[in-house]
């Protein structure tokens, strides 16, 4: 029994380092799951705003070649982006066909676990396309 | 035989508490494990007694202080309970306990679990130190009856401090003395002649065991891991519950928003000679509870036996209150069938989205390019739809947003809608068509 020795207190500390740099790890891998869904739900929303956003344009309620933030949702902006797509032949023609381009930029770590605030910044971008007729004014 | 003949100081005690501990703790968690494997967080509690068992024997059998132990104990069930009610916060324990001991946020009670823990290591540190003066005039007068033995080998022993029997051993190193050489059968004798002490020392003392400073600083490195392992699994339940919630939300908003936009996307102007987009502004207890009916070329219904799907299905929808266990709450309904007499009414409504908090539609109007509250324009159809829904916040979370003071908005969803003009007959022409006695509808949609 004499021989039993206990721990010393450095090696109690080197096995808290180890637990604790075992939980940490821990902590990064859910953190990274849960980081992931809920850049998830800004990747739906950003989908949605989208193609809200494109249909406003082409109901010509924004411009065309116009960008802007989204009130409700911080972070979240777009842009649009007109082209012509010439159709027929150049002189018979009597319609423009605009095809607009709205690209929504959102952040996609949205700081769920901790919430800190200073967390990395990165966004990501997808765009909806749609068609804008137009008549072509008479020469 | 050993014990009954020297009863150590508090031995009966330590182990009984700490047994007791080790069981009760041991048998929470199994059955946490087999019968609720749905609320793993409990086992945290179980965690919290295991760990108890032994710091209760530890700090019983050194007879550090009863009522630091047991203040330790009560600090750390009461930082567990905290943890656990926070995670829980309808527990059944909760409807039990006085509001005293389940009042405040979680901070503020591991804060307060914090300075319990505090005062009981200070007492014990107290304890201790009268203890090791008291030990150390035990010391003072322990030599004296082994010194005339010293030159014997097997003397050795006595001489380190002993801790936690210093009467006790004095008492048998009195006895022992004469009597170690003699190899008698008496009892001291007996014990004596290996390490000259009782029963209890032999068992326990040689072994030096911890010291408080030792069993402090271990302590308060669990505590550290135990609080470390607490922040971040709450953090990370909060967050993912959090996640969660908003995923639930968004799967009904967007869920019942798209089917809307399914709807509306072959919505016609007249159906069966009639005006057949209408919208109406209203309001349920203040919330904003707007109707809309239309008639819609999309396949919206399940074809029938001959699987034949209607080619014109008047759709409506509206928000009524419903008493949904005694709390009024808005119900989003909706209505669809084949078109049939007046397209603004007939037909069942089924309820759709449950706990609405509100539903309003906005109709862009094409001459002033505005957002018109209603749409009871006739022929003309809007350039666009705006539906906005809000949706009642769960229960839980308002209930901690409320005590945290909070003001939470609810979750809002809303969608834009193009009214595709290809698909509408020209605005001008009213509708012309008499009612031949069956379905006669506007000219098809002509190349979307």
């Amino acid at each position: 029994m004499r021989l039993q020795r206990g721990f010393g207190l450095l090696e109690v500390v080197f096995a808290v380092a180890i637990v604790v740099t075992a939980l940490l790890g821990l902590q990064a891998a859910v953190t990274g799951g849960i980081d992931a869904a809920s850049s998830s739900i800004n990747r739906r929303a950003a989908r949605e705003l989208c193609r809200s956003k494109l249909e406003e344009v082409l109901a010509g309620l924004e411009e065309p070649e116009g960008d802007g933030e989204f009130e409700d949702y911080p972070g979240f902006r777009w842009e649009a982006t007109r082209e012509e797509l010439p159709l027929g032949m150049a002189e018979a023609q009597t319609e423009l066909v605009n095809v607009i381009t709205v690209k929504v930029t959102f952040p996609v770590l949205a700081g769920a676990v901790g919430g800190e605030e200073g967390g990395e910044d990165t966004t990501s971008e997808l765009e909806l396309s749609g068609v804008l007729w137009e008549r072509k004014p008479p020469k | 035989m050993k014990f009954k003949a020297a009863p150590p100081k508090l031995p009966q005690r330590s182990t009984l508490v700490g047994g007791a501990l080790l069981a009760v703790g041991l048998v929470y968690a199994a059955d946490v494990l087999l019968l609720e494997p749905e609320h793993p967080e409990k086992l945290v509690a179980a965690g919290l007694m295991l760990l108890a068992a032994p710091l209760a024997w530890f700090t019983l059998r050194q007879g550090i202080n009863v009522f630091a132990a047991a203040t330790l104990f009560f600090a750390l069930l009461f930082a567990g309970y905290a943890v656990y009610d926070h995670l829980n916060p309808d527990n059944a324990l909760a409807a039990v306990l006085p509001r005293r001991f389940t009042g405040g946020s979680l901070q503020t009670r591991l804060i307060g679990a914090g300075v319990l823990a505090l005062l009981s290591l200070r007492s014990a540190w107290a304890t201790a130190r009268r203890r090791r003066e008291e030990e150390d005039e035990d010391e003072d007068e322990a030599p004296e009856a082994a010194t005339p033995e010293a030159g014997t080998p097997e003397r050795r022993a006595p001489r380190r401090p002993a801790r936690g029997g210093g009467a006790f051993s004095q008492a048998f190193d009195g006895g022992s003395g004469g009597k170690a050489t003699s190899g008698g059968g008496s009892f001291s004798a007996a014990f004596g002649k290996r390490s000259s002490r009782g029963a209890f020392s032999k068992a326990f003392d040689n072994r030096r065991g911890f010291t408080l400073i030792e069993l402090m600083v271990t302590m308060a490195i669990t505590a550290l891991v135990f609080a470390m392992v607490a922040g971040i699994l709450l953090s990370v339940i909060g967050a993912s519950e959090r996640v969660e919630l908003e995923l639930r939300y968004e799967k009904r908003g967007y869920g019942a928003l798209t089917l809307i936009r399914r709807d509306l996307s072959g919505v016609f102007a007249y159906g069966l000679g009639k005006v057949a987009f209408k919208g109406e502004d209203d309001e349920k207890d203040g919330q904003a509870a707007d109707t809309l009916s239309f008639v819609t070329s999309s396949r919206v219904l399940p074809p029938d036996e001959d699987g034949k799907v209607p080619r014109l299905i008047e759709v409506g929808y509206k928000v009524d209150s419903a008493d949904d266990l005694g709390s009024e709450t808005l119900v989003l309904y909706r209505r669809a069938e084949a078109l049939e007499g007046d397209p603004l009414t007939g037909g069942d409504y089924v309820e759709l989205l449950s706990e609405v908090e509100s539903f309003s539609i906005e109709y862009l109007n094409p001459k002033t390019k505005e957002w018109d509250e209603k749409w009871t324009e006739g022929e003309l159809l809007p350039l666009a739809v705006k539906i906005t829904l809000e949706l009642m916040l769960d229960e839980v979370e308002r209930i901690r947003a409320q005590e945290a003071g909070v003001e939470l908005a609810p979750p809002r969803y809303s969608m834009v809608v193009g009214i595709s003009t290809s698909v509408v007959p020209d605005v001008g022409e009213p509708p012309q068509q008499p009612q031949g006695g069956g379905q006669q509808p506007p000219p098809p949609p002509g190349g979307g």
